[in-house]
């Protein structure tokens, strides 16, 4: 097997795929990359299944060495790629020789970068996913000097498709189980105001403030899923993502289209979304 | 749910809480129809909770003795330490759901003289095996993490191991007591392998 040494891990990166979805029951999180679809199209472009494991970089990008000969696709916006200090061309694959250095740079749109490599990284399989978890994968991030096998494979690339990435700030939403339990007025505001991105973001949740304390019945714990948006009692909108707990307590007043949180995960603090009620 | 299971298999993914209970369809649109009728006749066919038969399991704890969280549950509830394990060790509880984290059981029975609202501000860290106290339920943290319940002790036993084949023993509906452990007998059973027909009983 051929491997990948971590020369820097960035500020906080972490093998993901698709996640568990399967053993939520036991209080297991979803997990799996923030932008599925950003880890789709780097997959698409190497040519590997949609599934690949992929390195999420957040922020900070990684630096790594690599033993043998492959090929890597970066997805998301970086500053720049240098490959053995010299900077390359990323927007497409980028082919690797046996002892190259490849350095990712900053992420300066959107919190999240994605790297995939021919045939997917091959770190340990736990309960069906590689996306990593505290108490469940042996880290739960990429650590300085973590050695990653990657397959030995003939590029089979053809050509490139050019990527598309949605960053219109509409994201759609469905109404929760507790949607109805909202006065008009306050549903009113869901979806009129543009609300900004606050400070308060991480793989588990994002939270967005309407500043408009609500009396709203609390509810028994309930479950939740990524792209629940909850509603607290001083008024802010917790929208769960990727790693977010399989229940929660408070009242769930709209859900995310799949795609809509792929699309948040694009957004930084400061910038402005707004929700467009569609129907079941 | 079981029933659910046999008919879809790994099409789907249940998620339950107190009184609701989430399924989700994992693939495509085609089978929907039939997956609303099937949880539809589930739903039917449910049976109260006192009449399945469950596992019961015996639960170690080491409980504490001398601790901040102790000393704040003696103020808020007016009772003496001693009685507040005394009372916590006899009642019998019942697995609501998993759910917080990788394995962390809701258990429901708690004395209503134990009933304490959660920690203002969470604690930064709450060790692993820690059985605790909030809200009128109690829980057992499977891993260290943040947390805002009261801690009355340890359990020695793995509440989440992926390397088990059944990485949560417990299961939602399963009855369950706890016994006091000392801190020798506590580490003895964490060194062993785990085996968790010790601890279910009749």
């Amino acid at each position: 097997m051929s491997s990948a040494t971590v020369i820097h891990p960035g500020f906080y990166s972490s093998i993901q795929d698709f996640g568990r979805k399967t053993y939520r029951d036991l209080g297991v999180p979803h997990g799996g990359a923030m932008d599925q679809e950003a880890m789709r199209l780097a997959n698409e472009a190497l040519e590997n299944t949609p599934d690949a494991a992929v390195i999420e970089m957040i922020m900070q990008g990684v630096t790594l060495h690599f033993s043998d000969p492959t090929t890597v696709m970066v997805l998301g916006n970086v500053d720049k790629v240098a490959l053995n200090t010299e900077p390359i061309d990323f927007t497409k694959p980028i082919d690797i020789e046996a002892g190259d250095q490849l350095k990712i740079g900053r992420v300066i749109k959107g919190h999240f970068a994605y790297l995939a490599i021919l045939g997917g990284w091959q770190t340990e399989v736990v309960l069906g996913s590689r996306s990593m978890f505290k108490g469940i994968t042996s880290s739960a991030r990429l650590n300085k000097g973590e050695v990653l096998e990657y397959r030995k494979e003939d590029s089979k690339i053809h050509d490139c498709p050019s990527v598309f990435i949605d960053i219109s700030r509409t994201l759609n939403v469905f109404r929760g189980p507790e949607f109805n339990a909202l006065s008009e007025a306050f549903k009113a505001l869901l979806f009129h105001t543009e609300f900004k991105l606050s400070s308060s973001w991480n793989r588990m949740a994002y939270v967005l403030k309407t500043d408009q304390p609500v009396a709203i019945q609390q509810i028994s714990t309930s479950p939740v899923l990524p792209g629940t948006v909850q509603l607290t009692p001083v008024g802010d909108l917790i929208v769960l993502m990727r790693d977010a707990q399989t229940t929660g307590g408070y009242p769930r007043i709209l859900q995310l289209s799949e795609e809509a949180v792929n699309q948040l995960t694009r957004k930084q603090v400061g910038e402005r979304i707004q929700f467009k009620l569609l129907e079941f | 749910m079981q029933g659910l299971r046999d008919c879809f298999g790994d099409q789907v993914s249940v998620n339950q809480g107190f009184d609701k209970v989430m399924v989700i369809a994992l693939y495509g649109e085609s089978s929907l129809k039939q997956l609303i009728l099937e949880v539809e006749k589930v739903l039917n066919q449910l049976q109260p909770a006192d009449s399945l038969t469950v596992s019961k399991w015996n639960i170690p704890i080491c409980y504490h003795h001398d601790t901040e969280d102790l000393r704040k549950l003696v103020h808020q509830l007016s009772l003496p330490a001693t009685d507040i394990i005394k009372l916590h060790q006899e009642a019998t509880y019942r697995v609501e759901f998993i759910g917080f984290l990788p394995g962390f059981p809701y258990l429901s029975g708690l004395p209503e003289l134990l009933n304490v609202p959660r920690k203002e501000t969470p604690s930064p860290r709450i060790a692993s095996g820690s059985v605790a106290i909030a809200a009128g339920m109690c829980g057992i943290y499977p891993q260290s993490s943040p947390g805002g319940w009261y801690v009355l002790g340890e359990s020695p036993l793995p509440f989440f191991d992926v390397r088990n084949e059944n990485p949560v023993f417990m299961e939602a509906g399963d009855e369950v007591h706890f016994y006091a452990v000392d801190a020798a007998e506590s580490e003895k059973i964490k060194n062993q392998q785990f085996e968790p027909s010790i601890y279910r009983h009749e």
